[in-house]
Formats: structure tokens, sequence, C-alpha cells
């Protein structure tokens, strides 16, 4: 599918640079908090010293320590020492923990690295966030116009009824066909449940997900790098698991829901004029092996520093690019083909039949606007995967703004 | 020189190599078409990719030159009408006016000197079939 919008500029910019704009921009959306992020930590933690607290008991009692030996006014001897001795890692011997010197303590205080450590984690979720959509746009790149359109309120002004963006999502909530439907409203409904949803996930994914399930790093610096990259993965993972909860179920079901199927109904067109030989044709079912619209066009190529060649066909051909609806006509495919895709005109009809080929123009068939193509030419799959993201989006953005983020 | 549009109907005589399977078509038509276009621009200099079927929408050719890609869609409407779209797919900021001109002449040059293809009908605007 080809077309033309404004840019920003006013400049008009064809489909492929306007994916291309919007993947830039998500992008950066995901590298801006995270180098953030680095900067705020490397300040703080600049000039640190290694501290072997290998568990959060070492860190725990390191604390107790630390905190005694300050509440007592006359004693200057050093705070106690972890009672754990780490072993050896890569044959190198372990360091030992290091009694606080006067300047720079808070630096290595076991203290000061959760407080930093679970701030960093905090802008590692909103950065994994952006980070998931980041990857999930690589294949949906020219999704990132509906999710434009959930956020824009003159959406819902300026669209049919039913036709918005927003409508258009909880229509797809409500129609949910299979038991992953309560789930779906649950998430939309209760972002947090992405969150909790994480935790139940398996034990290897809870290493890279819990900071309670791995050592905490031995230095301040290091536990800050180590809270951010959970953080970023647990941002990405609520992503995935809204983006799957709402696109899954409803990816494998709304293919052909809410749509009537012509097969069979010669009526219909012979009713625009067509032969009945023709229109038979024309009623028999859409061939499961032909090649759909594209929601990607086949022939988008990747820039080359992006690595330059087509897009992996696994997705290009997938249920995510190809609109070619279950149950759909030889006659519907072709009228949905033309109003979607303005370089779809007419379709060669076989030979033996008294006429050459399908012609969308001379049936008088409107097209639709850019925005109607936008909606009508994706795919179902993609309408719900792409419904899913936003719900993920919000939810996480909502939890990471929490005091007491539900992780 | 007049400034042509990307898109042109036109009159083709070429076999029709459609290739059907129990009435059904599973190759549309338009190789040959598409062939014989990217042998015209292989003289002009071009780098021409081969053919791919594109389904209903017929054959796509790519040809590239001075680092730019041009899109060659090849619809064989019946017998004689063929309709070729054409777009400046380089990735590129701004408009890419006089690069899509000089191969859209390269075009033209390549249909006005094969007997095979006439009645050129340049199509401007936002125009539909009828």
């Amino acid at each position: 599918m080809a077309g033309y919008r404004p840019a920003r500029s006013g400049v008009l910019e064809t489909m492929a640079d306007f994916v291309e704009r919007r993947r830039r921009e998500v992008a950066n959306l995901g590298r801006d908090p995270e180098a953030a992020a680095h900067k705020v930590y490397g300040d703080v933690v600049r000039g640190g010293h290694d501290l072997v607290l290998r568990t959060q008991d070492d860190v725990r009692r390191f604390g107790a320590n630390l905190i005694s030996e300050r509440e007592k006014p006359q004693t200057r001897s050093p705070p106690a020492t972890p009672q754990v001795r780490a072993a050896s890692v890569n044959g190198r011997p372990p360091l030992r923990p290091s009694p606080p010197r006067a300047k720079g303590d808070w630096k290595r205080n076991p203290i000061v690295k959760g407080a930093v450590g679970g701030a960093a984690g905090r802008v590692g979720q909103v950065a994994g966030v952006a980070r998931g959509g980041a990857h999930t746009l690589e294949g949906l790149a020219q999704g990132a116009d509906f999710l434009r359109r959930l956020s824009d309120p003159m959406d819902m002004l300026f669209s049919a009824p039913g036709q918005s963006a927003n409508a258009q999502l909880w229509g797809a909530v409500s129609r949910g066909v299979d038991h992953g439907a309560d789930y779906v409203r649950q998430a939309v409904a209760d972002p947090s449940t992405v969150g909790r949803d994480v935790k139940k996930w398996t034990h290897q994914k809870r290493v890279e997900l819990d900071p309670s399930a791995g050592p905490v790093a031995p230095t301040v610096r290091e536990e800050a790098w180590r809270r951010l990259n959970i953080g970023m993965n647990q941002g990405e993972a609520a992503f995935d698991v809204g983006s799957l909860a709402v696109g899954g179920p409803l990816a494998k079901g709304m293919s052909g829901v809410g749509r009537i199927s012509n097969v069979g109904n010669v009526a219909k067109y012979t009713a625009q004029g067509f032969s009945p030989e023709v229109a038979a044709h024309l009623a028999k079912p859409y061939p499961s092996k032909a090649m759909g619209s594209h929601y990607a066009p086949r022939d988008y190529k990747l820039p080359k520093l992006l690595g330059g060649g087509p897009l992996p066909k696994r997705y290009s051909d997938s249920a995510f690019n190809v609109l070619a609806p279950k149950g759909i006509s030889r006659g519907d495919m072709y009228e949905l083909h033309y109003k979607v895709d303005p370089r779809f005109h007419a379709a060669r009809l076989p030979t033996g039949l008294e006429l050459r080929s399908w012609h969308g123009g001379r049936l008088g068939l409107e097209e639709y606007g850019h925005l109607g193509r936008l909606w009508h030419g994706a795919p179902e799959p993609l309408k719900a995967r792409v419904g899913g993201m936003g719900a993920a989006a919000g939810g996480a953005i909502q939890d990471s703004e929490a005091e007491d983020a539900v992780w | 020189v007049v400034k042509l549009p990307a898109d042109v109907k036109l009159l083709v005589d070429f076999p029709d190599d459609t290739e059907e399977d129990g009435g059904d078509i599973v190759v549309f038509p338009g190789r040959n078409i598409a062939e014989a276009l990217g042998e015209g621009f292989a003289s002009r200099g071009y780098k021409v990719d081969n053919p791919e079927h594109a389904g209903e929408h017929g054959w796509e050719l790519d040809v590239h030159l001075n680092k730019r890609r041009f899109w060659i869609q090849v619809t064989r409407i019946d017998e004689d009408d063929c309709l070729l779209q054409t777009d400046n797919k380089t990735w590129r900021i701004g408009l890419d006016e006089q690069a899509t001109q000089s191969f859209l002449q390269d075009l033209k040059a390549i249909l006005e000197s094969d007997a095979r293809f006439s009645q050129l009908e340049w199509l401007s605007g936002n125009w539909r079939l009828s």
C-alpha cells in the first residue's frame, strides 16, 4: 500500500518515509531515558570502591551496622564487615568489604545502593516500555499511526461513528471470542494486572525481572546498572505481555469476525452486472495461496543503515501484514483490495470467462482516504496487536509513576 | 522538457504469459513485459533486478541508477491493455524530482523505441482507471 501524507514540516512524505520517521522517534524514546539515567548514576557513583556484599542479608546487616555505629556518639571504630565471605569469581579473589572512609562513604553505602537501585529500576521500566515498543515496531512499523490515533482526541471527532481508533479498540475488546477476552478486558481496565502477571513468569524470567532473585552487585555503580537493566527488562516484558494479552487472543479470534461472507452469494455479483459465470467465479472463496493485500508493501526495502533489503518474509507474509480475511469471496477481496490499495486497479480473470479482468473503476467503487486505508487496510491481527501495545504502554507508565510499583 | 507523471497506460503486443491451474490463475501475466523493460533499462546503464511476481498486481521490477531505486509495477489488464506504475523508492530526505524525471524520461524512451508498446497515455493527478 502506498500513499502520501504531510510530514510535520508540511512537506508530503511517502508512507515509507513516514514509517522511517516514526521508527526513529520511537527508537529515540528508548535511548533518551537510558542516556539520562546513565548520566545521573555516573555522577552519583563516580569514585566508589568495590565492596563485596553478595546477598540482601549482607546488605541489610552491613547497613544495620553502619546505622548503629552512627548512633554511637563517641565511637570512631569502623563498622562491622559482612559475615558472609564471597567466593572467588572467575578465578579472581573476592574483594573484602573495605571500611567506609570519611569522604564518599555514602557512595558505597548499601542504603544508598538500595535507593539508587530502586530509582534506576523505575527509570529502566519506562525505558523498557519504549524499548519494547521499538522492538515491536520494527516489525509493525506502520501500526504506529494507530497509536497516534489512540492518543489523538481529534480522531474521535473526525472519524465516522465506530471508526475512531478508540472505538475500534474497545469494539475489538468487547468482541473477544475466546477465554482470553476476559483477561483482555481485565488488562485494559486494570493495567496493573500486566505487572502482576510478569511475576508469574518462569524462574529464569524471574532472575531477569526480579531484583531480589539475584545477588546485589558489589558497588553502588554496578547495582545501579543491574537495577536499570532489570527495570528495562520489566518494562519490555510488560509491553510484550500487554500486547500479547490483547493482541494474542484477538489475533486468533478476530480473523473474519464482523465480516459477512459473500462466498456463494452469486446474486451479489450478478447485481453488479457480471454474467452468471463470472459472478460464480467471484463468489468462490478467495484462494488461501493467493497473495492478498500487503499492509507494509512487498517492495518496501529497509535503508542501508538498517541493513538494507526487504522486510523479513516471516513478517511480510504473516497474518499481521497480509490482508486476506478468512471466508472472504474473491469478489469481496478484490473490492477490499481496490479500496485500500491505490496501486491495485484490476485483477486478471482466468481464461474461459468472457470477461478478461475484474475492474474496480468500472464498478464505481470509491477508494478509502488515507486514514481509511490505514485502518481498513490493516489485517485484523495487526489491529488487535496494536491495540494491545497501547494498553500495555499505558499500564507500564502508570506503574512506573507509582511509588510502590507492582513488580 | 515536459514533466512526466509516474504512471502510464498503454497497449502492449506481448504473448499472454498467464499460468493457470484448474481454473485459477497461479501466475499473473506481465513477466515478459517486465523483462523487456529491464533489458531497456540495462542498455541505459541501470542495474536491473529480476522481476518479482506480485499476485493480482502483476509483476514488479526494481532498477537502480546512481544509488537510487526505481520501482515499476506491470499490470496486464487484458489482452492489449497494460498499466505501468512507477515510484522512486530511494530512501531520501525531501523530493528527488530531478532523478525521478530522468528515470521517467528513460522509461518513455524505452517504450517509444519498442514497437511492442504503443498508445502511451500518461496518467496524472489522482487518476483511477474507468
